[in-house]
């Protein structure tokens, strides 16, 4: 714990150490310094950032759960039926590689301007990857699991529960780490139509005020959601992964 | 206990057992043994039910086998131990999925880990475990449902010498105590000798012979001659080639 913590805050040092380096030889208006960017990001954090950093949070969990719900399911279902996944596996290919974020004025005209339509190309976005490593992993799992799950006599309930899910959890959260890295990226994006908040907005509204000091404070409130997302992740995986430290 | 009657079965269209009868008695214990892919890891999954014949039956207490049985204990050949399950919930599995009050699964688990001597690895996963560590493991888990019936594939094939010897010496106290019947499948002489009540030599699909080990469960057996001949006869049995007498071989010894 005490070695996370170090390492936690010495990736924090690097990273205002380089900030410090770049703000000292570039000489422009555009790199801010730290310390002005540091004290604009507290005085502002509970009453401007928040509020924007929240709603952003909020699509991306929206996103996030509704495709773990429907992308685990499906690549449950198609890795343990191949005669699925033969109809399913096509289609799948044919549409993860398509530019979704291209789609965002079609859902916006489908589903309004407002969160719908972001969570929604969200969703669209990450939903591959779940259901490709869901599907993947199943398809890995050792047939002796199998052969001894039912030698126990479990049922086919019994054996997702106790079999499939457990062995395919960590695949399910690398792909989550992966996913929210790219949906925040995208959400960054989305954010500047159409809505009044939203990180993404925050940070390229206070970019066309020119008011560097306000977009970096958005910047490091975007760092931050990543990283406890990313902690959260990390908590998940140390409570229902630990056997394979072992 | 388990009656097979011309019992075939293939993969595909390769065939891989041929009309194979066996006969197995309550309490009794029998070891099949032949070399790899003689088939009688296919014979071990039909026992269980986890396979289905093609042609003949299983009967186990006179019942057709139709699937898998809820007295039947399992131990694969690489134990299937779930290697996100810690020992004591591997062990509890069982019991968990038939339903049993947790109370009842507490009671069950705690006292094979205590017979087995693993309490104190209860907390551990199986990567944490040493392979004679992971075999008594697997023994408790088929053990905690009191089968009737204990079937095993190869469960020492990978342990030292010594590890096996303790392990084959821990499956026949335990047999003596609970008095079930169990068939395992190997392709070790001397496990086959010290194990089998009966020892049935599988090879190419067919059953060679079936002997009769009459010093099964002798004190000290292994310091025996009489262990020592019936290896010598296994094995004579087992590198016969196919034009092999064995029809002239006294199945008695």
């Amino acid at each position: 714990m005490k070695k996370q913590k170090f390492n936690s805050f010495y990736a924090l040092f690097l990273i205002i150490a380089v900030w410090y380096l770049l703000y000292f030889t570039i000489d422009s208006a555009i790199i801010s310094s730290p310390t002005a960017v540091s004290k604009v990001f507290l005085v502002n954090f509970s009453s401007e950032i928040l509020p924007h950093l929240l709603m952003s949070f909020y699509r991306i969990t929206a996103a996030v759960l509704i495709s773990l719900i429907f992308g685990v399911s499906l690549g449950l279902l198609t890795g343990m039926h191949p005669e699925i996944d033969k109809f399913l596996a096509p289609l799948i290919y044919l549409l993860y590689p398509i530019p979704k974020i291209a789609f965002l004025p079609v859902f916006m005209l489908l589903f309004g301007l407002g969160d719908l339509s972001k969570i929604i190309l969200l969703i669209v976005i990450v939903i591959f990857q779940i259901i490709v490593t869901t599907r993947d992993g199943v398809r890995g799992i050792d047939s002796k699991y199998f052969a001894s799950a039912r030698s126990l006599g479990m049922d086919r309930l019994d054996i997702y529960q106790h079999l499939v899910l457990p062995a395919v959890f960590p695949g399910i959260l690398t792909a989550l780490r992966i996913t929210i890295g790219t949906s925040i990226a995208v959400l960054f994006f989305a954010e500047n139509f159409a809505v009044k908040y939203g990180i993404g907005y925050y940070i390229m509204n206070s970019w066309s005020m020119v008011n560097y000091a306000k977009m970096y404070s958005g910047i490091i409130a975007v760092s931050l959601l990543g990283y406890f997302l990313f902690k959260g992740i990390d908590l998940l995986e140390e409570r229902f992964c630990s056997w394979q430290k072992s | 206990m388990i009656e097979v009657k011309n019992l075939e079965f293939a993969y595909q269209k390769e065939k891989v057992l041929h009309n194979i009868n066996l006969d197995v008695k309550k309490g009794e214990s029998l070891a099949v043994i032949g070399p790899s892919g003689c088939g009688k890891t296919t014979l071990l999954y039909l026992l269980a039910g986890l396979e289905k014949a093609d042609r003949g039956a299983v009967k186990i207490n006179s019942q057709v086998l139709a699937g898998i049985r809820d007295r039947s204990g399992v131990i694969l050949q690489d134990y299937g131990l779930f290697p996100w399950k810690t020992v004591y919930n591997n062990l509890a599995l069982g019991l968990k999925v038939r339903g049993a009050a947790a109370e009842e699964i507490k009671t069950k688990v705690s006292s094979a880990l205590e017979r087995l001597k693993i309490s104190e690895l209860k907390d551990k996963y199986p990567a944490e475990l040493s392979g004679g560590q992971k075999q008594r493991v697997a023994v408790g888990r088929s053990l905690v449902l009191k089968p009737d019936l204990l079937l095993m594939d190869e469960p020492f094939s990978a342990l030292d010498a010594l590890t096996r010897e303790e392990m084959q010496n821990l499956i026949l106290g335990i047999q003596n105590r609970e008095n079930f019947t169990f068939v395992l499948v190997t392709h070790d002489i001397a496990e086959a000798a010290f194990l089998g009540h009966k020892i049935a030599v599988i090879k190419e699909g067919k059953i060679v012979t079936v002997l009769e080990n009459s010093h099964y469960g002798e004190k000290n057996l292994r310091e025996k001659e009489g262990f020592f001949e019936l290896q010598k006869k296994l094995r004579r049995l087992m590198s016969l080639d196919k034009k092999g007498e064995i029809n002239d071989e006294k199945a008695e010894i």
